[in-house]
């Protein structure tokens, strides 16, 4: 006898065939194997010698599995402390710079009524639609025209401009706040960036939240900005690059390298999974 | 009194988003329509203008199509990825186990950084060592060159991108899937609808505008493509791999043809822009 599924809360498609339960799960797997594969594949030649990769190839346990000779080599070769330094100061100075601006900017089109907010709102909006690629010539022309060129600041300026994306986000939950909170701090005698900064902020926080763990990833993981505007100031995207230059054919450093560049990504997906997964949903859908 | 506080504190909130909106994304647009008038090299402080020049010499050369045509590889790509991402979504949507893990795991390459993933994958196609041409080594077949003057270099590419985005994709339509209501799906199981039936019946027509918007998402980002062949194969051999925006920046920073960069910056921009436009109207249609 046919045993019939039945629908719980979180399953919207019932499976209810064996056969289809069990393709269903060997996609998945696959997938699955197609993600680790690759990652696990430079885990271990990263742990090889160079004769014993030469000897053994990939398709071997390595020697020793405390090998770490090659990510030593790495770390120094490739400077990637002072990537890791610049990287860092990056998101220091604009990630908050950018939460301060995104927040402020949606508490003032949230709370205030003025002649010129629907135009504000279509203005940022149309960026947008402006594929980003096609006007980097003309960026890079202004950065240089403002001396930022090769500076840090070019990166830390083109990191906090707002975009559409955290202005509706930060609305979304500006609106649910009654304004009768306003209305009552504004009756005890608070200016308006007092109620923003006692009211309005604190409520906001499961969205700065989200919004600072996704630019934080997003200058992490950004290769254009600095390769482009700033050569001289090493990333840790950047410096992985320029290692590579003539190393390319040593793969067991090569592996090391990606690796250390890599991983720190992967360690806050680890913690913070569910939080990134619904952040990057929040923003796409909405 | 109060009207006037209330303005300045207006004005105080939005003066910096607003003169960087000004500065980094109207001034840059107006900009690069002037540069691709011109005949500037980005050094010198003059520059002439030649009229449509840039532009004449851009369609009369073959080269513009052919990189159009790798830029191709990239938009097929990123159809299969959106099957692939909406697919797997449906399967993380149904009775099986471990969907969270499932879930998180094949998001995860979204998040790695995409100069090791490229690198990566440059291991994996690498010709004489590599761990995909040692197992056809041992199963006694040809090794592949994946990075080779054939047109399919352009997939070993884009298929990088796959890798990497497919979770992304999935995860948009696992919401996008949450979104319609349990209740349908309910009734057209008391009706004794199969799976596919469910599929084609209620979760197709349902997500059809999450499915448009993000196809054209993901098609703007395959006509903007740079990454993978500029770091891994810089556009060649002889410029097999060569895409729209590597050949633009090619133009500028190589050649120092900054007018001519600015109107192929222009071109890609108005066809991006026209294909948004196709797709609203189809939208609107469909919507209806």
């Amino acid at each position: 006898m046919k045993k019939l599924h039945t629908a719980d809360e979180n399953s919207t498609f019932i499976i209810n065939s064996i056969q289809g339960r069990l393709s269903a799960y060997m996609i998945l797997v696959g997938g699955v194997f197609l993600v680790f594969a690759p990652l696990f594949l430079l885990l271990i030649v990263s742990l090889k010698g160079k004769t014993e990769y030469l000897m053994n190839g990939v398709y071997s346990w390595p020697e020793n599995f405390l090998n770490l000779e090659n990510y030593i080599t790495a770390f120094i070769e490739g400077r990637f402390a002072i990537g890791f330094w610049n990287t860092f100061l990056l998101i220091l100075f604009s990630v908050p710079l950018a939460l301060f601006l995104g927040t402020m900017l949606a508490y003032a089109l949230g709370r205030f009524n003025f002649k010129l907010k629907g135009f504000l709102f279509a203005a940022f909006l149309i960026p947008t639609f402006i594929p980003g690629m096609t006007v980097t010539i003309a960026t890079f022309t202004l950065i240089k025209a403002l001396g930022l060129y090769n500076t840090m600041f070019a990166g830390i300026i083109l990191y906090i401009g707002t975009d559409i994306m955290q202005i509706y986000i930060f609305l979304q939950f500006i609106n649910q706040i009654p304004i009768a909170l306003d209305e009552s701090a504004q009756i005890d005698g608070a200016s308006k960036f007092r109620i923003y900064w006692s009211i309005i902020l604190p409520q906001l926080k499961p969205a700065i939240a989200t919004t600072f763990i996704l630019k934080v990833l997003a200058i992490y993981n950004d290769f254009f900005t600095p390769y482009i505007y700033m050569p001289k100031v090493r990333t840790a995207a950047t410096s992985l690059n320029s290692f590579a230059g003539d190393r390319m054919a040593d793969w067991p450093l090569m592996s090391s390298a990606i690796i250390f560049i890599a991983i720190p990504t992967i360690l806050v997906y680890v913690f913070l999974q569910k939080f990134i997964i619904g952040g990057v949903t929040d923003g796409a859908v909405k | 009194m109060e009207r006037k506080s209330d303005r300045m504190t207006i004005v105080g909130f939005l003066i910096v988003p607003v003169i960087s909106l000004i500065l980094f994304s109207y001034y840059p647009l107006f900009k690069l329509f002037q540069i691709s008038f011109t005949n500037w090299n980005g050094m010198s402080t003059s520059m002439e203008y030649v009229g449509f020049k840039n532009y004449l010499d851009i369609f009369s050369q073959r080269e513009l199509f052919e990189v159009f045509a790798n830029n191709m590889a990239y938009v097929i790509m990123a159809v299969i990825q959106q099957f692939a991402g909406l697919f797997l979504a449906i399967l993380l949507s149904s009775n099986i186990k471990m969907k969270n893990t499932f879930r998180a795991i094949l998001f995860m390459p979204y998040i790695i950084n995409g100069v090791a993933v490229a690198f990566m994958f440059n291991y994996m196609y690498d010709f004489t060592n590599s761990p995909i041409n040692m197992v056809l080594n041992l199963m006694g077949l040809k090794p592949i060159s994946f990075f080779s003057m054939s047109y399919a270099s352009n997939f070993s590419l884009a298929f990088i991108s796959f890798w990497k985005y497919v979770g992304f994709t999935m995860v948009i339509y696992l919401a996008a899937l949450q979104s319609i209501s349990h209740e349908i799906y309910e009734a057209a199981r008391v009706d004794g609808a199969s799976f596919f039936q469910t599929i084609r019946l209620i979760t197709f027509p349902n997500i059809k505008k999450v499915f448009q918007i993000s196809l054209l998402l993901s098609f703007n980002g395959a006509l903007q493509v740079y990454f993978e062949p500029f770091l891994i194969t810089k556009g060649g051999p002889n410029g097999r791999t060569a895409t729209f925006i590597t050949k633009t920046l090619n133009l500028a920073f190589d050649y120092g043809k900054y007018g001519k960069a600015a109107a192929m910056g222009v071109v890609l921009l108005i066809i991006i822009i026209l294909i948004t436009l196709i797709q609203k109207m189809f939208l609107k249609e469909g919507g209806a």
